[in-house]
């Protein structure tokens, strides 16, 4: 089979367009998620009653370590048959369905926003835009299987399956510019700006 | 140029350090976050807001007011409206002594959000700084029905109740705070003097077991040495001690420890042997007077 040469125009108007567009798409959708996130209004009865229930856990490990009259004490307050805490404290199921909880309808419709939608919506384009064209060639020989992962949006019988399609190389950008995000922006960047905000 | 960007990523570093770090060496944050702050500001990125802060808390402690207010005035134009920069400017009002304009902060916050522990927090400090004990001893019990699993509030207890000679209530704060991390010798030992000072038979016993506790898991701890040495005679010289032999047995244990302990400890130094002659002798007159000074 005759070796395939690519116009160096695909480099510049594809293989490059798609480097860029991918990236910034990526960094738009940090800084939306930072912008969109609500702050968690956290009840105070779910506090306290967290440190109850970590009290009495650390109260069963660790109730060795004290006289034995101290212990019984603490067990007396937590759960005694008619005053204890946990018998005098009455609280609704803890396990929330999250459809019926709105808040938690809010934020999931807010995860779909920021990763799921630009991801099709972007996707969509780029395979509208860029359909057809073969972008480049990974430096190592594959199997037929490998076509319908690199070449997604070309169906040649007869073409080697180490080219890469356009649509291909837009996704593997996707999941490979990663690490570059957490370079560019930093490791945990924009956490501690959010905890000043609230 | 290098030297520079050896000295802020340095300089940022040490920063970090004492942040995350408790001792609290103010002077040094002063001196290095101000710089940092006027040479790299620009630099630090995001980071630099939290030096603000740092630095702002660090220049109340040593009444800085000017550069304080500096710090402030830059958070308070970057994040209007936060929380955190409220509490910020509520401790500035504390260092100024205007304590009811930061009481009424931290109300406020607590209103906005009641389920931040961090204004209660400061409203008990406020309590303290001024001196009302019982307020504070109040309103720390309250906050602790709350937050029951804040071993630095049971800390705080334990020293409130001890300066109130309720030794009762602190000995149960302490041992709150054992069951929070039983592999702290300093509790037993603190939980241990506590019993002692109470100071009846079953008390002593139990101080006595908790000062063993204590030296079982740090072997130098002197305090806890002599604590063990001083309630195992005390129980020997006690009249309703049931057990005398034994805890005859353990304090002259303990003594000849601590004087292993000083013998040790002068062949290193090189020191003369006059000083562990006058180390038995004040052994000896501890075993022999301290009784006296307990009820029995």
């Amino acid at each position: 089979m005759a070796e395939l040469l690519l116009d160096s125009a695909i480099r510049v108007w594809v293989i490059l367009p798609i480097v860029i567009i991918t990236f910034f798409v990526g960094i738009i959708r940090h800084y939306l998620s930072i912008l969109l996130q609500s702050n968690k209004k956290v009840e105070l009865e779910q506090v306290s009653d967290s440190q109850v229930l970590l009290r009495s856990k650390l109260l069963r490990e660790h109730g060795s370590y004290i006289p034995q009259q101290a212990f019984q004490m603490r067990r007396h307050f937590f759960n005694d048959e008619e005053e204890g805490f946990f018998k005098t404290q009455k609280r609704k199921g803890a396990a929330k369905n999250p459809m019926s909880d709105p808040t938690m309808m809010v934020d999931m419709a807010k995860g779909n926003l920021t990763n799921v939608l630009p991801m099709i919506l972007i996707g969509g384009w780029i395979n509208w835009h860029f359909s057809g064209f073969i972008t480049t060639k990974v430096p190592f020989p594959l199997t037929i299987r490998f076509k319908a992962m690199l070449q997604r949006g070309i169906d040649l019988a007869s073409l080697n399956a180490s080219w890469v399609s356009s649509v291909s190389w837009y996704f593997i950008n996707v999941f490979g510019l990663r690490s570059m995000y957490s370079l560019v922006l930093g490791e945990n960047n924009g956490k501690d700006i959010l905890e000043f905000r609230h | 140029m290098a030297d520079e960007i050896l000295d802020l990523e340095v300089a940022r570093n040490k920063m970090k350090e004492w942040r995350d770090e408790p001792p609290r060496n103010s002077e040094e944050v002063i001196e290095l976050g101000e710089s940092l702050i006027v040479e790299h500001g620009s630099k630090l990125g995001d980071e630099l807001w939290s030096v603000y802060e740092q630095v702002l808390i660090a220049a109340l402690d040593f009444g800085k007011t000017d550069l304080a207010s500096m710090c402030l005035k830059a958070l308070s134009s970057q994040f209007p409206g936060s929380l955190r920069v409220k509490r910020l400017i509520a401790m500035k009002h504390e260092a100024l002594n205007q304590f009811d304009k930061a009481t009424e902060i931290y109300d406020d916050m607590i209103a906005k959000e009641p389920s931040n522990s961090t204004p209660y927090k400061r409203k008990i400090s406020i309590l303290i700084g001024q001196n009302k004990i019982s307020e504070a001893v109040k309103s720390l019990t309250d906050y602790l029905k709350r937050f029951m699993s804040d071993h630095e509030a049971w800390s705080e207890l334990t020293d409130l109740y001890i300066s109130q000679q309720e030794f009762t209530k602190a000995a149960f704060c302490m041992e709150e705070l054992i069951i929070s991390n039983p592999h702290n010798h300093l509790y037993y030992q603190k939980y241990a003097e506590i019993l002692y000072t109470m100071g009846t038979v079953d008390n002593l016993e139990k101080s006595r077991s908790n000062f063993a506790q204590a030296l079982r898991l740090d072997n130098n701890n002197m305090r806890a040495l002599y604590g063990f040495f001083m309630a195992a005679s005390n129980l020997a010289n006690m009249p309703k001690t049931k057990n005398k032999k034994e805890n005859m047995k353990y304090a002259s244990w303990a003594a000849s420890r601590i004087m292993e302990k000083y013998q040790a400890a002068t062949k290193k130094d090189d020191g003369d042997d006059g000083n562990i002659s006058s180390i038995g002798n004040i052994l000896d007159s501890l075993q022999l007077t301290a009784p006296s000074n307990v009820p029995q």
